[in-house]
C-alpha cells in the first residue's frame, strides 16, 4: 500500500486538517488502485473559540480605545510616554481586564470560559508585573516594587478584608469574631500593608486590654515600607526584624498563636511561609513580594530571580513550573524580549502581548533594550491579522496595522482587505467604506471587480453595470457594457434606473455612452416624445458603437417607430431627409460590413444572419416610405 | 469536524492528474486539472437557471452546496505535448491566466480574456525554460514591483533537486520573496529587480530588456535528513509549513532576530502508522 497526504485548511475557522490516504486495488480490478481518506487530523492553530466570544469582542473594543488614546497622546509627545501616563493607562487596560473577567463569571461555566478567565488572570498578574519590574523610576527598590504589585494583583488580601468588615457591617458583630479575621490580618502582612494591619488590630475589641496586641501593633505601626528605597534605612528595618525575633524568642506572644505565627513571617521563617502556601494562597508568586521583603529586605534586581526560584522550590515540590511560573521567572531575569515571546505562543494571548509591547516600547526608558528589532511592529501586524478573521473586528484590526509604523503598512492593508472575503453586497460596501476611508485604491478596485464579475456570472446587468461603475476603470465599464449590449434583453436595458443617477458618469466609456442614450431612447419612446426618440435612435445606429448582434434591436426598433408614424396621417415623417439618406447609406455600409466580417462563420449562424437581413429589408422599406411620405407632404 | 460530500466524480483525464487548483473566487469557481496525459482541463461549476433566488449560485461566494450545481468541462488545453507537471493560476489582478509546465521543461501561460467564456483560452507565453523536466511553478504576487513574475531562473548552486517552489505573498514588500525546497532543505531568496532608466527610455518595450533580478540568498532552513515535498506561506510571509517525506510538517517561523526556528511539529497519529505500515510519503 501506499500512501500520500492532502491537507485542507480553513481560514475563517483557523483549523488545518490533515488526511492521509491509502490506495488499494480489488481482487476485481487488481490494475485499477482507489484511493480512501483516511487519518483525519485537525488541528486548530487558533483557539478562535475565544475570539468569537462576545465577551472578547468587549475587550478587544475596550483595548482599542485605551490604545487610541495611547498613540494620540504619544503622537504630542514625539512618540513617548511620561511614565504618570503609562501608568494611568496601565490601570485602565487592566481595569479591562478585571471587568471582563467579572463579565465571564457571571455567565454559565464551560471549558471555554475557564480558560479564558485563567488567560485573563495570567495577563492581569504579568501586567502589574512588567510595570513593577520595567515601568518604575530610576532609584527605587524592587523590594517596595514587588509588594506594590502586589497590593495591586493579588485580591485575596482585599477580598479577606472586606468579607470581614462586611460580614461585621451586616451582622453587626465585632469582626474580630470573624472567624477569617487573623487570616485578614496576615494577608495584609503579606503584601506589605501594614496600615490596614494595624487598624485591624487595634480595632480589635480586645485590644486595649492585650498586651500582646498593643505591641504587635507598635511593630506594625513602626515598619515604613517606603524607607526602604534608601539602601541607608535598611539597618533600621533589620533592627526592627531583630527586635521581633527577640520579642519572639523571649515568649512574648507564647500566648497568641495567631501573633505568634505573624511575628515568624516577619522574621522570614520559611515554615511559615509554607505553611501560608498550603492554606491561605493558591499561587507561589503571590508570596514572592513579602519573601523578599523579610527574608531578603536588601535584595535588588539582580537577586530577585534566584530568590523567587528558591521559593518556587520551597513551597511548590515535585511539579515543574507551567507557563505562568516560566514566564515570570523570564520577567524577574530582565528579559522581556523572552517574556514576550512566551506570552505570544500562548493560545490566545495576542492581545496582550501586542498591548503590553506598545506601553513598553512608550516609555523612555533605558533598562528596556530594543535588541535593533521592531517588536511593537511585528506583534500589532500579528494581532491585526487575528482581528481580520472576525468580520466584526475588521474595523479595529485596519486601526492596528496603521498604528504599527510599519513603512509599507498601507500596502499591507491595501492586500489584505482585497482579500477578506465577501459575502454579499452589504459586506462589499462595508470594505468599500474601509477603502474609501484610507485610500486603499487597490483594494477599492479588487472589491468592485470582484463584484461586477459575480452579477455578471449571474447575468444581473444592472448589478453589475453599477458595481463596474463604481470601480471607475474605462476598460472594466467598456467590458460589462459590452455585455449588456449582447447578453440583456432591450426591455430590461430600458428598466435599468441607474441610469438617472449617472450624472456625468455615463462618459467612463462609449460603451456606457451608447447605453446611456439606448435607456433615453426606450425613455422618450415610452413618454411619447417620438420625434426625439427617432432622432436618439438615429444617432445611436449613426455612432457604430453597438456590437453587430444589437443591431438588429436598433434597426427593428427603428422601424417599429417610423412604420407607427407612416401609417398616421400626418405625411411628416419623424426625421429629415438627410437623415434617412444618411441612415440608408449605413443600411449599406452595414450589410457590405457584415457579409466581410460573416465569411467563413459556420452554417448554424446562418439563420441570426437572415433575421438581419430581413430586418434590413424591412427597414429599408420603410425608410424609403418616408422619404415618400415627405415628398408628398412637400408638395401638399 | 466537517463531513465531506463527494460532489461529482469525473473521469476526464488518461492518466494519472497531477495537480488540482482552483482559481481565485473572483472568476467564480473555476477549477483546473493536469496530467500525465499532457493535458490540462479547465472545469467551471454552473448551477441550473431557476428562479429561486435562495438557491446558491456561482459567484464569489457560492454558499451552500446545491446538489443541482453541475460541474462541467469547459476546455482542455492540449499544447504541452508531455506531461504537464504543474499548473498555477496568476495573481487575480493579472486576469484569469494559468501557467503550466511539463516533464521536459516548457512552460506555457494561457489566457482567458473574456473571463465569462471560459471555451476560449490563448497563448499569451510559450517557451522551453529547462533542459530538463520543470517540476514547479510559483507566481509572486507582488504587485508593486513587476508583478509578472514567474519562476524563470535556476539556481546554480542547486544541486540536489528541486521539489518545490513558492513566492511569498507581497506584503508590500520593495523585492520578492522565494522559498526553493531542495533536498531536504528550503532556502529563501530575495530578488531585487533593478530597473535600467535609459534602457527603459529608449523605447524598449519589453521589460525584460530593460530589467535585471538580482537574488540575494537569505536562509536556509534545515531539520533533518527527510526530503521537503511542498511548501506553504502565511499571508504575511513570516511563517512557512512545510511537508516533509517522513510524514511530518513543520512550521518555520521567522523571530524578532530574523531567525528561522521550528515553532510547531504535527505528526501522524502512532497508531494509524503502524497499522498501515507507514514506508514513507511520495507524490
Amino acid at each position: 500500500m501506499a500512501s500520500s497526504q492532502l491537507y485542507t485548511s480553513d481560514f475563517r475557522n483557523g483549523s488545518v486538517v490533515f488526511y492521509g490516504s491509502t490506495t488499494t486495488s480489488s481482487k476485481e480490478t487488481p490494475q485499477a488502485k482507489r484511493s480512501q481518506l483516511t487519518n483525519a487530523v485537525e488541528i486548530k492553530f487558533n483557539t478562535d473559540s475565544t475570539l468569537n466570544h462576545p465577551i472578547c469582542h468587549k475587550l478587544i473594543y475596550d483595548f482599542h480605545a485605551i490604545f487610541t488614546k495611547a498613540q494620540s497622546v504619544a503622537r504630542m509627545e514625539g512618540g513617548r510616554l511620561r511614565l504618570e501616563d503609562v501608568l494611568i493607562l496601565n490601570r485602565r487596560y487592566r481595569l479591562a481586564i478585571r471587568n471582563a473577567v467579572d463579565l465571564i463569571q457571571a455567565e454559565d461555566e464551560n471549558h471555554t470560559t475557564r480558560e479564558f478567565i485563567e488567560t485573563l488572570c495570567a495577563a492581569d498578574t504579568l501586567w502589574s508585573l512588567f510595570e513593577a519590574i520595567y515601568m518604575k523610576p530610576q532609584g527605587r527598590s524592587i523590594v517596595v516594587d514587588l509588594l506594590e504589585w502586589a497590593r495591586e494583583s493579588f485580591e485575596f488580601a482585599t477580598e479577606l478584608l472586606n468579607t470581614v468588615l462586611n460580614t461585621a457591617t451586616s451582622t453587626g458583630t465585632a469582626y474580630d469574631r470573624h472567624e477569617l479575621y487573623w487570616n485578614a490580618i496576615i494577608a495584609q502582612v503579606l503584601v506589605g500593608d501594614f496600615t490596614a494591619a494595624y487598624n485591624l488590630l487595634t480595632g480589635n475589641s480586645r485590644f486595649e486590654k492585650d498586651v500582646m496586641m498593643q505591641r504587635m501593633a507598635k511593630i506594625f505601626r513602626s515598619l515604613k515600607i517606603d524607607m526602604l528605597h534608601d539602601k541607608n534605612n535598611l539597618d533600621d528595618f533589620v533592627g526592627i526584624q531583630k527586635h521581633v525575633r527577640e520579642l519572639l524568642s523571649s515568649g512574648q506572644f507564647k500566648n497568641s498563636n495567631d501573633l505568634a505565627f505573624i511575628c515568624s513571617i516577619l522574621i522570614g521563617d520559611k515554615t511559615a511561609f509554607k505553611q501560608i502556601f498550603e492554606g491561605l494562597s493558591q499561587n507561589w508568586y503571590e508570596l514572592l513580594p513579602a519573601y523578599i521583603l523579610f527574608c531578603h529586605p536588601g535584595a535588588d534586581m539582580g537577586h530577585v530571580l534566584q530568590i523567587s526560584k528558591n521559593l518556587y522550590n520551597l513551597l511548590v515540590i515535585g511539579k515543574q513550573p507551567v507557563k505562568l511560573d516560566e514566564t515570570i521567572f523570564t520577567v524577574l531575569s530582565l528579559d522581556y524580549l523572552k517574556a514576550i515571546q512566551l506570552i505570544c505562543n500562548t493560545p490566545s494571548s495576542l492581545w496582550f502581548a501586542a498591548h503590553l509591547t506598545d506601553m513598553i516600547y512608550k516609555i523612555n526608558n533605558d533598562n528596556v533594550t530594543g535588541e535593533d528589532v521592531d517588536i511593537r511592529a511585528t506583534l500589532l501586524l500579528d494581532y491585526a491579522k487575528t482581528l481580520f478573521t472576525v468580520p466584526q473586528l475588521w474595523e479595529i484590526a485596519v486601526g492596528y496595522v496603521l498604528e504599527s509604523g510599519l513603512e509599507n503598512a498601507m500596502e499591507l492593508l491595501d492586500t489584505q482587505v482585497a482579500e477578506l472575503p465577501i459575502d454579499n453586497v452589504k459586506i462589499a460596501n462595508r470594505l468599500l467604506h474601509i477603502c474609501q476611508k484610507y485610500d486603499l485604491v487597490r483594494a477599492h478596485l479588487d472589491i468592485t471587480k470582484a463584484m461586477t464579475l459575480k452579477f455578471e456570472r449571474e447575468s444581473e446587468w444592472s448589478e453589475a453595470l453599477c458595481w463596474a461603475i463604481r470601480n471607475e476603470t474605462t476598460e472594466l465599464v467598456t467590458q460589462v457594457a459590452h455585455k449588456v449590449l449582447l447578453h440583456a434583453r432591450p426591455e430590461s436595458i430600458s428598466q435599468m434606473a441607474m441610469f438617472e443617477q449617472l450624472a456625468d458618469k455615463f462618459l467612463l466609456s462609449p460603451a456606457l455612452i451608447f447605453l446611456h442614450k439606448y435607456y433615453q431612447f426606450n425613455q422618450l419612446t415610452k413618454r411619447g416624445y417620438l420625434q426625439q426618440a427617432a432622432q436618439t435612435l438615429c444617432d445611436l445606429i449613426e455612432l457604430g458603437l453597438a456590437p453587430p448582434e444589437f443591431h438588429t434591436v436598433l434597426f427593428e426598433n427603428m422601424a417599429k417607430i417610423l412604420n407607427a408614424s407612416n401609417e398616421g396621417d400626418d405625411l411628416n415623417s419623424l426625421i429629415d431627409r438627410a437623415t434617412i439618406c444618411d441612415l440608408m447609406r449605413r443600411l449599406t455600409l452595414f450589410e457590405t460590413q457584415e457579409m466581410v466580417r460573416t465569411q467563413g462563420i459556420p452554417e448554424n449562424q446562418i439563420l441570426e444572419r437572415t433575421k438581419l437581413n430581413s430586418q434590413i429589408t424591412v427597414l429599408r422599406r420603410i425608410l424609403i416610405q418616408s422619404l415618400a411620405n415627405r415628398a408628398l407632404a412637400k408638395t401638399t | 469536524m466537517n463531513t465531506i460530500i463527494n460532489a461529482t466524480t469525473k473521469e476526464t483525464h488518461g492518466g494519472a492528474v497531477w495537480k488540482v487548483r482552483w482559481a481565485h473566487p473572483t472568476f467564480g469557481q473555476i477549477l483546473a486539472t493536469c496530467s500525465f496525459d499532457n493535458t490540462v482541463h479547465i472545469f467551471e461549476e454552473t448551477v441550473p437557471d431557476t428562479s429561486d433566488q435562495s438557491l446558491s449560485r456561482t459567484g464569489v461566494q457560492s454558499g451552500k452546496f446545491d446538489s443541482s450545481n453541475r460541474w462541467r468541462r469547459r476546455r482542455a488545453l492540449t499544447d504541452s505535448g508531455s506531461n504537464v507537471t504543474d499548473i498555477q493560476f496568476a495573481p487575480h489582478f493579472l486576469g484569469l491566466m494559468i501557467a503550466t509546465c511539463n516533464a521536459l521543461g516548457k512552460v506555457i501561460i494561457y489566457e482567458a480574456e473574456d473571463v465569462l467564456d471560459l471555451d476560449n483560452w490563448t497563448i499569451v507565453f510559450e517557451g522551453e525554460v529547462f533542459k530538463h523536466r520543470c517540476g514547479s511553478l510559483s507566481w509572486s504576487t507582488n504587485r508593486y514591483r513587476h508583478s509578472d513574475l514567474t519562476i524563470k531562473e535556476s539556481f546554480g548552486e542547486l544541486t540536489d533537486q528541486v521539489t518545490y517552489v513558492c513566492f511569498a505573498p507581497s506584503a508590500g514588500l520593495s523585492f520578492h520573496k522565494l522559498a526553493v525546497a531542495v533536498g531536504a532543505r528550503i532556502q529563501i531568496y530575495n530578488i531585487h529587480v533593478h530597473t535600467d532608466e535609459n534602457l527603459k527610455s529608449n523605447d524598449h518595450h519589453d521589460y525584460m530588456d530593460y530589467t535585471s533580478l538580482e537574488t540575494e540568498k537569505v536562509s536556509v532552513l534545515e531539520n533533518g535528513k527527510s526530503q521537503v515535498l511542498r511548501i506553504s506561506w502565511n499571508i504575511i510571509g513570516d511563517t512557512i509549513s512545510a511537508v516533509y517525506s517522513d510524514g511530518v510538517v513543520r512550521l518555520w517561523k521567522c523571530t524578532f532576530k530574523n531567525n528561522w526556528e521550528v515553532v510547531s511539529v504535527v505528526q501522524p497519529s502512532q497508531e494509524n502508522s503502524s497499522k498501515q505500515g507507514v514506508q514513507g510519503i511520495y507524490y
